[in-house]
């Protein structure tokens, strides 16, 4: 084959050019961190890093979505602490007034502080996490219980306790459907815990105590063990609340590991392995060096310079 | 009897005939690097010999030459590397062509990204999440609005892109289509130059050469055939229909539809709307972007919009709002006019409702307004279970897209992210196929192209090598000169002086 200086000039610029090409693939790949910067440098990679950032930007959301469930647990938590802190008061109280022994003015006085111990429970149920109130399901606009002028205690504009203590015979009891909030794909959690639930009882022996000790000759004995009965079902649903509380921390954990191993398998498909570019790069560096080189001598001599 | 002064003759034959041999030899060098130029030779032939059988014919051995002399100044090239070298440029310039245009779609899709559609749609399914923790907070329902805001804008600015660099292939096709047309003339006059010089018996070698670079440039732009009729003119077609014969071109015309659409056609002029047949080339490439590849990745754009448009309203139409949205439903969130023919990736936006008020996001299933307030234990302004529906349409994995575009059809079903990602999978593909076929044929042209050079390239080494040797004999044929001018001397100037 005749080979013309044509050719050869061609050949090594095709060769600078094929290796310039991979230097600059490489030099993108280095400077950005990643091996795949467009679709077509591999397709398939490509799907994958889009539904692994997909899939870790879910699960971070998923991930606030647990913390701010475990703020909300934690102030229902404070609030039923709160609570059993009356109930245990009004039980004392409870037990003070029983004395047969007490004059109207001491038991006055007593009914006075349950008064006030009743006012602080409704208050309790009353509490808001950032701006909404907690214990009245969906409707966080609004104070959930209220006092009307009858002395009934009502929860949600229902009556719900009379002023003797007792549940209202009209009352219904609230069956909330499962409301919650994403944990994961497909599973909710419904923080909520209803004020009718968890302070009925407790305030049913509240106002209970107060009108025993305002009526003469009060069975004021009886009420002891309607606060027994409230403080275990507060307990209950303060467990319930330690239940819930538990289950976001361990799916915190699970998130985190999810979000660790997301990330680990999208460095896989995305990154660079930098070990291995850089020294692509020497290689490349050295071959593109050396068709600089070969080119240079190449080109360079005709048979003129070796003729007088 | 031959003339005293014949071998002066011969050595003026020795030294015209090796001085063009040196004209040759620079003419090549000066073109070395010309494109398209092929080396030329002198093909060097004997004179005609003396003598000629005759009556009286001199009676001495015969016979006797009578120097030299060029007989063709002759272009060395073979035929066949140039014909393949001619159809590979076709696949060479279509697939150039279509891997610049797949690539372009690459940078308007955007993906992987941290700004393209899929980090959009993420962004929007997770401000309804944040916005389920508190669903009557106005500031979350303003993120979510936002957030739908930021997600449309995001199919706008594809879809606008992608029709933006539809139209700019349209134009890229008339440019082409010119392109053809000004090589056509320039093929046709150079037919009519060739010929007149062939009848003569010349060899227009510099023109060949220009004709043949400018068929090369042709066939880059589109599949043509070339025909060499016996007078030296070339016949040029399209598809078999003629495009250059001898001194006429048919031109060809860019015009717009009969439709009235904005996609041009190309027609043959005065020919009554026939369209030539683009098989391969720039051109052919220009129009498989434009009339392909382009709708294909709109239709599926438009159909990942048109879906999450239906599937998210169907949902959302069943709940109720806030405030002055209490008590109804059927609240679109976005709308698609009907009555806007463009694409819907192009024409998606909010819905009248949700840009008056963020009242309007429909996260309840039941009236949220006090004196509608029902037997529901869970209606009030934080009632979210639509909320949740909608939340899980991020999740749903069974929604069938179906795309159309032409004939093309094509049924997927997933999730909106699998649909999307499925999507640039495929662009992907596309380019990598184009990226690995135009790499191929460039690796199939360079040897070609070698194979040219190596037949009709001009080599330094050998041209001075050539120069040395004409230069040789130029020399040696003034030396014939001088030596029979020296024997004339004898003749003339000292021969009978006897007795001087």
């Amino acid at each position: 084959m005749r080979v013309t200086n044509k050719m050869l000039a061609n050949h090594s610029l095709s060769n600078l050019y094929s290796n310039m090409k991979r230097l600059d693939k490489i030099n993108e790949q280095l400077s950005s961190g990643r091996k795949i910067l467009r679709p077509s440098d591999d397709p398939v990679g490509t799907s994958e890093i889009m539904k692994l950032k997909s899939s870790l930007r879910e699960i971070q959301q998923h991930q606030a979505n647990v913390d701010r469930g475990m703020g909300y647990l934690e102030s229902v938590d404070s609030a039923l602490g709160e609570l059993h802190d009356v109930l245990q008061r009004g039980r004392e109280l409870a037990v003070n007034g029983s004395n047969g022994t007490l004059d109207d003015d001491s038991k006055t006085a007593i009914a006075d502080e349950v008064s006030q111990l009743m006012d602080h429970a409704m208050q309790v149920g009353n509490s808001a996490f950032a701006g909404k109130y907690m214990f009245g399901y969906n409707k966080t606009d609004q104070p959930p219980f209220s006092r009307d002028t009858d002395g009934n205690i009502r929860f949600l504009g229902e009556v719900l306790i009379t002023p003797d203590g007792g549940i209202a015979s009209g009352w219904e009891d609230i069956t909330p459907a499962d409301s919650g909030v994403e944990i994961g794909v497909g599973t909710t959690l419904d923080f909520r815990i209803g004020g009718d639930d968890a302070f009925g009882s407790a305030l049913s022996a509240l106002v209970r105590l107060n009108s025993q000790l305002q009526t003469e000759g009060g069975d004021v004995d009886s009420v002891l063990a309607d606060f027994d009965k409230a403080s275990s079902e507060v307990l209950q649903w303060r467990s319930e609340a330690g239940a819930k509380s538990k289950r976001l921390e361990i799916t915190n954990n699970r998130l985190d590991d999810l979000v660790l191993s997301t990330r680990t398998l999208l460095s896989k498909t995305e990154d660079i392995d930098v070990a291995e570019t850089i020294m692509n790069l020497k290689m490349e560096e050295n071959a593109y060096q050396l068709a600089l080189n070969s080119g240079a001598r190449i080109i360079q001599p005709t048979l003129m310079d070796f003729l007088r | 009897m031959r003339s005293s002064f014949s071998g002066l003759y011969i050595g003026l034959s020795g030294l015209r005939t090796q001085q063009t041999g040196l004209d040759i030899t620079g003419h090549n060098i000066a073109n070395a690097n010309t494109p398209g130029y092929s080396r030329q030779r002198a093909v060097l032939s004997p004179g005609s010999a003396y003598t000629v059988p005759a009556f009286n014919r001199p009676m001495y051995a015969g016979q006797l030459g009578t120097g030299v002399q060029v007989s063709e100044v002759q272009r060395i090239r073979d035929e066949f590397v140039e014909m393949q070298l001619r159809t590979e440029q076709h696949t060479s310039g279509r697939w150039n062509q279509l891997q610049a245009g797949l690539e372009k779609l690459q940078m308007i899709f955007n993906e992987p990204s941290d700004s393209g559609i899929s980090i959009a749609m993420d962004e929007f399914f997770q401000s309804l999440q944040t916005l389920s923790h508190t669903p009557d907070d106005e500031s979350a329902r303003a993120v979510v609005r936002q957030n739908a805001a930021l997600l449309i804008d995001s199919f706008h600015h594809t879809a606008d892109q992608m029709r933006d660099y539809q139209l700019e292939l349209n134009g890229e096709l008339g440019v082409q289509v010119s392109k053809i047309n000004n090589l056509a003339d320039q093929i046709a006059d150079l037919n009519q130059r060739i010929v007149a010089i062939s009848v003569t018996g010349d060899k227009p070698n510099d023109l060949l050469d220009q004709r043949d670079q400018l068929l090369s440039e042709l066939s880059e732009l589109t599949n043509i055939q070339v025909k060499e009729n016996g007078r030296g003119a070339v016949t040029v077609s399209i598809s078999g229909s003629t495009l250059v014969e001898n001194a006429t071109v048919r031109h060809l015309e860019v015009v717009p539809p009969e439709d009235g659409g904005r996609m041009l056609e190309v027609r043959w002029q005065g020919m009554d709307g026939v369209q030539p047949q683009f098989n391969d080339g720039s051109v052919k490439a220009v129009m498989e972007l434009r009339d392909e590849a382009i709708p294909k990745y709109q239709a599926y754009l438009d159909e990942l919009a048109e879906t999450l448009v239906v599937e998210f309203n169907k949902v959302h139409e069943q709940g109720f709002g806030l405030d002055d949205y209490a008590d109804r439903t059927g609240i679109s969130f976005f709308s698609l006019d009907p009555s806007d023919s463009r694409g819907a990736a192009e024409k998606i936006a909010l819905s009248q409702d949700i840009l008056d008020s963020v009242s309007a996001i429909a996260a309840a299933t039941a009236p949220t307004s006090d004196a509608d307030a029902t037997d529901d234990p869970e209606s009030g302004r934080s009632d979210k279970r639509n909320l949740m529906q909608l939340v899980a349409l991020q999740h749903r994995s069974d929604i069938d897209f179906v795309t159309q575009s032409g004939a093309f059809v094509d049924r997927k079903t997933g999730s909106f992210a699998q649909y999307y990602s499925s999507i640039i999978g495929e662009l992907g593909v596309d380019t990598e196929r184009a990226i690995r076929i135009s790499e191929n044929q460039g690796v199939l042209m360079e040897h070609l192209q070698n194979q040219r050079e190596s037949v009709s390239g001009v080599s330094l080494d050998e041209e001075i090598a050539n120069l040395a040797q004409f230069q040789h004999a130029y020399n040696a044929a003034a030396r014939v000169i001088t030596t029979v001018d020296e024997a004339l001397d004898v003749i003339i100037n000292r021969m009978g002086v006897i007795g001087r």
